[in-house]
């Protein structure tokens, strides 16, 4: 009988494996073995056109650093990176700034701040190539005309297409960091202000002597955020300009898909995306330890 | 700016301080947010009202804006003469799949989390955490082996897989979130009734968490509608493609021949996003910041 019970008990006190083991079966499965599995493939001569492949230890490393794409691939990656940060990150600040005031239709404005982050990147990069169509029936050609500018064509321009690949996923990506900032600005606390309204501080000073350290967690964790996802970023300029012309547009997470799939160069595609998948565990690193220090702050 | 100071301070004395300082600003504030409201809505609009335009009236000089005539031809053609319905159809059953795998399995794991104690489950759930930052861009090669190893190449059974193990990890922040608000002793209660764990989880915790249910819902629908690099990859056929490559293969980057198809085809591949944005905006915002608030 107690033993029974302590049975029971015992049963009781662990059930919770049953809720737990499907989701984590599942999630390891399809994401740390693949990720684990796509390091080992770097390791060797897959080929997606060949049945065999072999061990063949740093090869792909090594034709990695001597690639000859690979200063305008970095160089591409880096720039795009960096500009898509820098605008993602400020114009989320100023839109959050002004969608925290006290604004009649403040629910409304913020829908539509929001809405670019919904629509599919296939079709963002389907709308952005119309947009910039490289005719003189392309719309932002004929809106630039009344301003007197020549016709451009876009996407063929190495720097033009780079401006509207940069343009298209900062279109897309600000949405996130407006919802993020305004939730860390929603989070300040209002004695704050009003300590400092009663001492006579002007909105710049407020703005930066009270807004901005307090939101300093979250724009960190934005940045890591949006870093990660821009560097990790295939969709838009996939669909958007293929890399093109020529490799003007390439950055390395396009690389990954064209090595892998164009030229169905399983190991080195794989050498890539390890590249990646190391530069990725370095941001994660960081946004853990913003997140650690931000919990301790919070305690 | 510092309108929380300022509307924190003016509420005690509101009405009094109207002054053109503070009209300036408003109105200033308003002139930006039309800035911003229409560099969001210009292209959308544009793709909208392009979508009623005369085929002839797209590959007119000067393009328009307002259509001259509406007319329906464009989404007619696309029903007909392209295999976009086929592709939307196939783009719902996996969104559908994949949606009450995610749910069932992320919330069941959520309720497993919240009202358990056990070791390693702080370092669990951040695990979980981190191994959803692993983009897909990075699986995407052992994705391709794997599927050909299951036999699951160009199915829909493999693209649900791996959008519900993909998306598992964030609903079980979202939901652990939510029922950890819930009080404990709402299950002790149903458990002394004689309830099992998992009645008291489906009959009395999940019905009150609609609000966080909504949330991860509909962010496991806006991913699984939009993938793209994952069904490209793995499930390319014509027979089995989704809305996305579909798009792709059809209006890829060198058919501009398809123009006057792709407005109409936009519109209806976004429609049911929009939708759901906003039947599911409601509880969007509190679902996302209870669970990251943890």
């Amino acid at each position: 009988m107690s033993r029974q019970r302590s049975a029971k008990a015992l049963m009781a006190r662990h059930q919770y494996i049953f809720f737990i083991a499907p989701a984590i079966f599942l999630v390891l499965g399809f994401t740390a073995y693949p990720a684990l599995y796509g390091v080992t493939i770097s390791f060797t001569n897959m080929h997606f056109a060949y049945p065999d492949f072999r061990f063949v230890g740093l090869e792909n490393y090594w034709r990695f650093i001597s690639w000859s794409d690979l200063p305008k691939v970095g160089f591409n990656t880096v720039f795009f990176v960096a500009c898509v940060v820098a605008l993602q990150l400020s114009l989320g600040l100023l839109i959050a700034l002004l969608l925290n005031k006290a604004l009649f239709g403040r629910r409304l404005m913020r829908s539509v701040a929001i809405l670019p982050w919904i629509i599919p990147a296939i079709i963002i990069a389907l709308m952005f190539q119309q947009l910039f169509n490289g005719s003189r029936l392309g719309i932002m050609n004929a809106l630039l005309a009344n301003f007197g500018f020549d016709t451009r064509s876009w996407l063929s321009n190495p720097n033009e297409a780079m401006a509207v690949m940069i343009l298209a996923v900062v279109w897309r990506g600000v949405p996130l960091s407006i919802i993020l900032q305004l939730g860390g600005l929603q989070t300040i606390a209002r004695e704050l202000y009003e300590a400092a309204a009663i001492d006579g501080a002007t909105r710049w000073q407020t703005l930066r002597f009270i807004t901005l350290p307090n939101l300093k967690p979250i724009l960190l964790i934005n940045l890591i955020m949006i870093t990660s996802g821009t560097l990790n970023h295939i969709d838009i300029p996939l669909a958007l300009t293929g890399g093109g012309p020529g490799n003007s547009t390439e950055v390395l997470a396009l690389s990954l898909f064209k090595q892998g799939f164009q030229s169905l160069d399983a190991a080195y595609a794989s050498t890539i995306a390890t590249i990646i998948l190391i530069l990725n565990l370095l941001l994660t690193i960081a946004y853990l330890r913003v997140l650690r220090r931000k919990d301790e702050k919070d305690d | 700016m510092t309108d929380l100071a300022q509307s924190a301070v003016t509420r005690n004395r509101r009405n009094s301080r109207w002054t053109t300082g503070r009209i300036v600003e408003t109105a200033l504030s308003y002139l930006a947010f039309a800035v911003v409201a229409t560099i969001v809505l210009f292209p959308l609009t544009w793709v909208l009202l392009g979508s009623f335009k005369n085929p002839s009236e797209i590959f007119a000089y000067p393009p328009t804006i307002w259509p001259r005539d509406f007319t329906w031809t464009n989404y007619a053609d696309v029903i007909r003469r392209t295999d976009l319905p086929k592709y939307l159809l196939n783009t719902t059953i996996v969104t559908a799949f994949t949606l009450v795998f995610t749910l069932a399995i992320g919330t069941v794991a959520a309720y497993g989390f919240s009202r358990w104690r056990f070791p390693f489950k702080q370092t669990i759930l951040v695990t979980l955490l981190v191994l959803q930052l692993i983009p897909s861009a990075v699986n995407i090669v052992p994705y391709y082996v794997m599927m050909s190893w299951l036999g699951l190449l160009n199915t829909h059974v493999g693209l649900i897989l791996i959008y519900t193990a993909t998306h598992i990890p964030f609903t079980i922040w979202i939901m652990k979130g939510f029922f950890d608000t819930l009080p404990e002793s709402l299950d002790e209660a149903a458990i002394i009734d004689g309830c099992s764990r998992f009645r008291v989880f489906w009959n009395i915790i999940l019905p009150l968490s609609l609000p966080g249910l909504s949330a991860a819902g509909f962010l496991t629908f806006l991913a699984a509608w939009s993938e793209f690099l994952v069904p490209l990859v793995i499930a390319n056929s014509r027979e089995v493609a989704v809305m996305s490559v579909g798009l792709y293969n059809f209006f890829g980057i060198d058919s501009n021949t398809a123009y006057h198809y792709a407005f109409a085809a936009s519109v209806m591949s976004t429609a049911p996003i929009v939708i759901a944005y906003l039947f599911a905006q409601e509880y969007l915002v509190s679902g996302l910041t209870s669970g990251s608030e943890k």
